[in-house]
Order: structure tokens, then sequence, then C-alpha cells
């Protein structure tokens, strides 16, 4: 916030202190915003939390979850699904946003449109696109068959690895959008004077451009970790019946088993697992707030 | 510097570019390829080209009216969420910066929880309050996921404006009502407006809630897209997709054009 926008901030509560009329009426208009949320977003979460402990005993759920086999191996794919997923979109990212400032101003700012407007597409038909792809008669085996690499077409769904790439064609978006930001933060001095003091492309890489663009990495990884995490579309669609994801399991659990309680307690698990990374990131920031500024 | 290594760079810089784009844009553009088929089944190249999976899309009941419903649900939600989301914004902005901050950060978590979580929660309860399977179920459910864009916008909107302005309307007379339609409003319409769009796009994309809490009477354009994919393999969804990629541009050519024409009226 700059000075000036602090001191007319302040003279504008001092004005609404004055007016004691106009302190309600601002607030009010909040009312009906709070209301639909309390009673349509915050009291069903808050009831499925109270659902997750109405198991035989209060935490019988909880224990059942950490103690089967296939719920503890769905938490740890998800978990190490998600963790990939985040590094190769940021491993696409990084080089991608550093080629768009190689460019040409206007290129680049069409390739990131390109690249960043497909957000907007619904990600049920992003991830339906890969069926034409990656199925038996499609794209990829026409061309490998086409080509004799192979002479029978692979299968090349429902595994793990065709999960991992329509999770990154649908979330790389999200992590281009700060990493680009970031990069075109970077001042092109620093560039020059590195290059100038006689550093190669790696050492300009890591000892200038990864520090100033660590901040746009980091949030861009903690929102696609956070998205993919939950994802149920891409899994179910491009998986296989070994590749179940943790949201995927919570829809088992409520509608193929009919068990509120487990299901309750998987959700509140998935919403754990977010919730403590969004608060270490949190808690992170703070942390460099509180340094100086360099 | 040498020439050398500068044209090494930009070409290494084109080719990356280019690799990035074609595996974002490549996909989509194969299924729209595929959209106008002859085959039944996913055959590349198609044995022949022709419109019948959009005939069956534009034509066919079970497709139309989740269309339709789609679009309706969009609608009811986007004008609730505007209906809503502009008073919260104008109570926020009336806060203390920090009471502001920390509420508009708590609006986040309906959007950063995983979805299927959301959806679960509202089954369990909405079940309870005796609406679950109808539309206004789906219409609550996703009023929550749209919400908080029109807040979030609308609030960085009026945090843009000029406070002076609003002092000056006052000074010269005008009611609270009249600065807020006449000065306020119309000066934050912008980020109202990218506010509604994503508000339309959030209930019209959304297919978690509307599997959970709607039903097979209620059934949006995704879930119906998501039952031809799951159950028989329907090529008409590749149609129907086409026709959202197509709409969906359509529509961001729209609000960059808005932009635009604001942006160079204001300039």
């Amino acid at each position: 916030m700059t000075p000036a926008a602090g001191m007319s901030e302040r003279r504008e509560r001092r004005d609404a202190r004055a007016g004691a009329r106009r302190d309600w009426f601002p607030l009010a208009l909040g009312v009906p915003a709070a209301l639909a949320l309390a009673l349509f977003f915050v009291v069903p979460v808050g009831g499925m939390v109270a659902v997750s402990f109405t198991g035989a005993e209060p935490l019988s759920s909880y224990a059942r979850f950490f103690a089967s086999a296939a719920a503890t191996t769905i938490l740890r794919n998800t978990v190490l699904v998600a963790a990939a997923v985040t590094v190769t979109t940021a491993l696409i990212a990084v080089p991608f946003c550093l080629a768009v400032r190689a460019l040409p101003p206007l290129a680049g700012r069409i390739a990131l449109l390109a690249v960043v407007t497909p957000l907007w597409i619904s990600s049920l038909v992003r991830t339906y696109s890969w069926f034409y792809l990656l199925s038996r008669e499609g794209v990829v085996n026409a061309a490998l068959t086409g080509t004799g690499i192979v002479s029978e077409p692979l299968q090349l769904l429902f595994n793990w690895g065709a999960v991992g790439v329509g999770m990154v064609h649908v979330l790389l978006p999200y992590m281009i959008l700060p990493v680009a930001n970031a990069v075109a933060a970077i001042e092109p001095e620093l560039l020059r004077a590195g290059r100038s003091l006689g550093a190669g492309p790696l050492r300009l890489f890591a000892t200038v451009i990864l520090p100033l663009i660590a901040r746009g990495l980091a949030t861009g990884g903690l929102i696609v970790f956070v998205l993919a995490v939950g994802f149920y579309i891409t899994p179910i669609m491009l998986g296989g019946r070994g590749n179940v994801m943790l949201a995927v399991y919570v829809d088992m659990l409520v509608n193929v088993a009919l068990n509120w309680p487990n299901a309750a307690a998987a959700a509140v698990i998935l919403v754990g697992i977010v919730a403590a990374l969004l608060a270490a990131a949190a808690a992170l920031s703070r942390l460099r707030f509180a340094r100086p500024a360099r | 510097m040498s020439r050398r290594p500068a044209n090494l760079r930009i070409a290494l810089a084109w080719a990356v570019v280019i690799l990035v784009g074609l595996f974002v844009l490549v996909p989509l553009a194969i299924m729209v390829l595929m959209s106008f088929s002859t085959s039944e089944f996913i055959r590349f190249p198609p044995p022949g080209y022709s419109l019948r999976w959009f005939s069956n899309f534009f034509a066919r009941a079970d497709w139309t009216e989740a269309a339709l419903r789609s679009i309706r649900i969009g609608a009811i939600v986007t004008a609730a969420a505007v209906g809503l989301g502009v008073p919260a914004a104008l109570a926020l902005a009336a806060m203390s910066r920090r009471a502001a901050n920390a509420l508009a950060a708590a609006l986040t978590l309906p959007i950063l929880m995983p979805p299927v979580v959301v959806a679960l929660a509202m089954y369990m309860s909405f079940t309870r309050y005796g609406i679950a399977g109808s539309e206004l179920a789906i219409v609550l459910g996703h009023l929550c996921l749209a919400l908080p864009f029109v807040v979030l916008t609308t609030l960085a909107a009026l945090r843009g404006l000029d406070p002076d302005l609003v002092r000056a309307a006052r000074a010269s007379g005008a009611g609270r009502i009249r600065v807020l339609r006449t000065v306020t409003l119309p000066l934050a319409a912008p980020g109202i407006f990218s506010g509604a769009v994503l508000a339309f796009l959030t209930s019209f994309d959304e297919l978690l809630i509307a599997l959970f809490v709607g039903s097979s009477t209620t059934r949006t354009l995704p879930r119906r897209m998501w039952e031809g994919i799951r159950s028989e393999f329907d090529p008409t969804v590749a149609a129907a997709s086409t026709v959202l990629v197509a709409g969906t541009l359509v529509l961001g050519i729209l609000v960059l054009v808005l932009r635009h024409a604001r942006a160079s009226r204001t300039a």
C-alpha cells in the first residue's frame, strides 16, 4: 500500500466514525451473501466433518482409513502424483516463460495467450481431448504404427502416465501465469550485468534468474499441488482401475459403498492435506516478509 | 556479445515456445477435427467428414435439454452471485483493510477446497434440507463457488477507485444511494463484469456438484457429457465439446473487445 493510500484510508475511517449512520449500512449489505455461504457452504462442510465422527466410535472412520492398505496406498499415490505433476508443470513453465521473454514482444504475447487461454475451456473437455491422442486408433498410435516404430498399437490409456499427462495439460496454465509474471519482472540490467561478469547461461540461471522467480514458482507450485490433490475427472477418465486418487475414493465410499462416515473421513483427510499445505505456505511467506527487504 | 549465440538463443526460444504451444493446443485441435468424423469410434485419421454428431447434439432432447438447463442454471447463478456479491464487496470495502483481507482470504475457501469435498458436503446437507436432486440444489451449490469470484473482482475494482470522487459527489449533495448508482457502481462495472463472466463459466463447467446434488432428471451439460464418456462412448460428446470450445472462444473475444472498447473510451 502506498503511504498516500494509507492516509486516505485512515481519513476514510475517521469519516466513517464521524457519521454514526454510516457504520451499519455498508456492513448490512454483506449479510445476504454471508447467510448464503453459511447455509449452503459452511454448515454443509461442518456437517460433513461431524458425520466423519459418527462411526461405531468417534474416530473409527479415521482408524479404518489408516488401517486399510488400499486407502493408504491411494493416499500415497495421490500425494506422489500431485507432486510429480507439480514438478513437471514447473519444468515446462520455466523454460517456456524464459523463451517467451526472448521472443519479440508481440510473438511472446501471442504465445502466452495461446497457452493460457485453455484455462477458460472446461477441464472435462480438455481431459476428454486426450482420448483422441492416446486411444488404440488415436493419433499417437496411428503415428507409431504408420512409421513402423511399433507393429501393434500400444495401450496408452488407463495408466498413471495418461493420468499424469492429462493433469499436466489441465494444470499447466496455473503454473505459467505466476511464473510468467515473475520472469517478466526481471530487470534486463541484472542479466546483462551477470553476462558481462562472465556468467554462462547455467550460472546465470542458477544465481540470478532462479532466485528472482522463486516466489512465482512457489505460488504456481502451491496452486497446482492444491488443485492436483483433489483431481477427480482426469484419473477416472484417463486412468484404469489401479489409478484411484483420493477424490475418486471419496466418491466410491459414498456412492458405491454408501458409507457416509467413511466417505466424510476420507474427505476430511483430503482437506487436511490442502489445509496443511496452505498453512505452511502462509507461515513461510510471513517469514519472508519479516526479513528486512533486500 | 557475438551474433551467433544470440541467434541460437532466439532459435531455441522459438523451439521451446512452439513445442509447449503444440502440447497445449494439439489435443484440442484434434478433438475439434474428430468431432466432424463419420466414424462412431475413435479412428485417426477419420474415414470421412460429416455433421452427424452436431445434428445429434442440436436435435436430441437429452442433449438440448441438458444444454439449456446449464445455460439457465448459469444465468440464475450469475444473477444471484452479482446480486449478493456486489453488496458484499461494498461491505468489505467499508471495513478496515485488515478485516476485509481476512474475510477475502476466507472467501477463497470454496474455490480452493477439492470439488469432491464440497460436493459431498452439499450432498449430505441438501439431503437433510430436502432439496437434493432438484435444480435449486445445483443453483445453490454453484452459487457458493461463483459468489467469491464476484466479491473478489468487485472488491479489487472498488479499491482501485479514487475515494475523492465519492467524497466530491457527497459534498455536492448526492445521497448515499445516488452516489452508489451514479459514481461507485459505474466505475466498478468492469470488475463486476469480470466477476459475472467468471461466475457464469464456473457454473456452466461445473461437474461434481451437478453429479452429487443433481439427479438424472436435472442433468446439466457437463453431467450429460460425463455420462456420454463413461457409460457408452458417444461421439456426440466431441461435437458438444467443439461447441463449448467455440462458445468459450467467442465469449473470451467478446470480453477482450468490450474491455478494449472501454479502455479506449476512458483514455
